[in-house]
């Protein structure tokens, strides 16, 4: 476990923030930046890619792959790489009431992630089939009998079509390299 | 205010790297540069923190005076924008952050050079990273710095069921600062959304921005400046929005040194404020830093000494016209000359960054150097 980066709370009159706790940005986060930039090509919706099936199989763990930390493997959870291991919440999820989730304990400040990937253990790989196998048992059985019934075909119109969205408006007006900030 | 020398940490890149500041060194060497530490006594802090809260107010009054007298071509600001920004005004849109450029010596007032009012960076630096630097080096010491929490504390105003946020892709700067400032919102309670400023998207039908998954837009934040954005083909649709802008477009009245000649018009011989003139004024006498009135990291800045041009940055500013203000005392360490960067979150002073530069004129390759107080 590694130690928590911050020392004691400043004293009362303090000028500066009393912690500086970091949900998106950076590994010491839940997603980091890096990542939120990279998805967002994906934002779009593709119209040429296949349609995800609701009972599609998630891929079983595996003690020979790599998992960064925090990444999401539906029916197994968030991987821990500090921890070798997954939970159901992120690292350093902040719970205003409880704190910071690290590798199954909430703790007082966030933990830096000494580790940014990792393998996981073998005890870990062997829980995370199980609850990936109930996960999976339990989205075969929710899609043929509950959940939102899909949205009926449209009926045909003869309205006018609408405009279609326009993009690409904003963002032609930097100068050089150094961005938009001052 | 002192400058003291420090041995840096020797895995400071995989600290800064690890909080998120992936940008931390130039092409020519390090930009964050804990090689040395400035430190600041209560005094001077105090000091600094009341400049930057009487600069905030007096350019608030001075964007007052714009409006109430109409001086739009005085800060080069388009007829198109004006129906926009006063409604803005009027509803008083919340202003999330900005950051004063001060001169400072610790033995003279503060003097306003700047103000980056609507798209200012070098903030997870201020924010964050010199913040656990001091954890790490000054356990015990005190930072100006409380930018974090008024940040989380600022997003509670925001009026609105998401945010959206959005700069231009592939400029790292920019995209973490924008991750950064979505951290803030998200633990103010909000679930922001990231967004890459060619894909905002307008839907006619709507009359509204959009988002790529067409997502009606209801409160953006763009790291763009203003004064782009009304020069882009989207600002025709700007006076029929219907979200909130974070800034909001009367930033465009603060974030433009047009705005310096007025306050000093408005406010003669104010301890805070250097003279500064629309032209090479006489009282001046031949010394002066000429400064477009939209430019960013110091580009097409002049510095002019007994009319002699001393120091010069290139770019691609000045088209809107040109402010000229008196030379600040900016101290100077051994070849080093810091500008204090006071920032301020939601209309109140509660930060400070330094940038220090053995040049004059403050740019982008200046350094970032932390700070403390005794």
């Amino acid at each position: 476990m590694n130690p928590p980066l911050q020392s004691p709370s400043p004293p009362a009159k303090s000028r500066r923030s009393q912690h500086v706790a970091l949900a998106l940005l950076g590994t010491m986060g839940v997603v980091g930046g890096v990542v939120i930039w990279h998805s967002l090509p994906r934002a779009r919706p593709d119209p040429f890619a296949p349609v995800e099936q609701p009972e599609a199989p998630v891929t079983p763990v595996s003690a020979d792959r790599t998992y960064q930390n925090n990444e999401f493997t539906p029916g197994a959870g968030y991987y821990h790489a500090p921890q070798h291991a997954w939970f159901p919440l992120p690292f350093n999820h902040h719970d205003p009431s409880r704190g910071y989730f690290a590798g199954g304990l909430w703790q007082a400040a966030p933990l830096l992630a000494g580790l940014l990937s990792s393998r996981p253990s073998a005890p870990a790989v062997t829980s995370a089939l199980a609850a990936q196998q109930t996960h999976t048992q339990a989205q075969r059985a929710r899609a043929g009998t509950a959940g939102f019934a899909p949205r009926p075909a449209a009926a045909p119109s003869s309205a006018p079509s609408q405009p279609a969205i326009q993009r690409g408006g904003f963002g032609s007006s930097g100068k050089g390299t150094s961005g938009a900030g001052t | 205010m002192k400058r003291h020398a420090l041995t840096p940490r020797p895995d400071w890149r995989e600290k800064a790297a690890t909080l998120g500041f992936t940008y931390h060194t130039h092409e020519t060497g390090p930009y964050w540069d804990e090689s040395a530490c400035y430190v600041f006594s209560a005094r001077e802090i105090d000091e600094l923190e009341a400049a930057g809260n009487t600069l905030h107010s007096l350019c608030l009054a001075a964007a007052q005076v714009v409006i109430d007298r109409g001086w739009w071509d005085r800060l080069a600001i388009p007829d198109k924008a004006v129906p926009t920004i006063l409604d803005s005004w009027n509803r008083d849109d919340p202003s999330l952050y900005g950051r004063f450029d001060l001169a400072y010596d610790g033995a003279t007032p503060p003097t306003l050079l700047e103000y980056n009012a609507d798209t200012p960076t070098a903030l997870i630096e201020a924010a964050v990273v010199q913040w656990y630097w001091l954890q790490e080096r000054f356990p015990a010491a005190d930072q100006f710095n409380s930018i974090h929490e008024r940040l989380i504390d600022a997003w509670r105003n925001v009026a609105a069921d998401r945010v959206h946020f959005a700069a231009v892709r592939d400029l790292p700067e920019d995209t973490q600062t924008i991750t950064y400032l979505m951290d803030t919102c998200q633990q103010a309670g909000f679930a922001p959304l990231a967004l890459a400023l060619d894909e905002l998207g307008w839907d006619p039908a709507a009359a509204s921005f959009v988002d790529a998954a067409d997502t009606p837009v209801h409160a953006l934040f763009k790291l763009h400046p203003w004064e782009w954005l009304w020069q882009e083909p989207f600002a025709a649709h700007l006076p029929t929005a219907k979200n909130l802008f974070i800034e909001p477009p009367w930033k465009l009245l603060l974030s433009n040194k047009g705005l310096l000649p007025l306050l000093w018009e408005l406010n003669p011989g104010h301890p805070n404020l250097l003279p500064a003139f629309t032209t090479a004024h006489p009282s001046l006498h031949g010394h002066y830093a000429r400064k477009p009135l939209f430019s960013r990291e110091g580009a097409n800045v002049t510095l002019v000494e007994r009319g002699v041009t001393v120091e010069e940055n290139t770019g691609d500013y000045g088209a809107e016209g040109f402010i000229y203000q008196a030379l600040a005392r900016i101290p100077n360490f051994d070849g080093h000359r810091p500008v204090c960067g006071v920032w301020v979150v939601n209309h109140a002073a509660c930060g400070l960054g330094l940038r220090e530069d053995t040049r004059r004129i403050t740019g982008n390759l200046s350094r970032f150097v932390p700070h403390r107080m005794e």
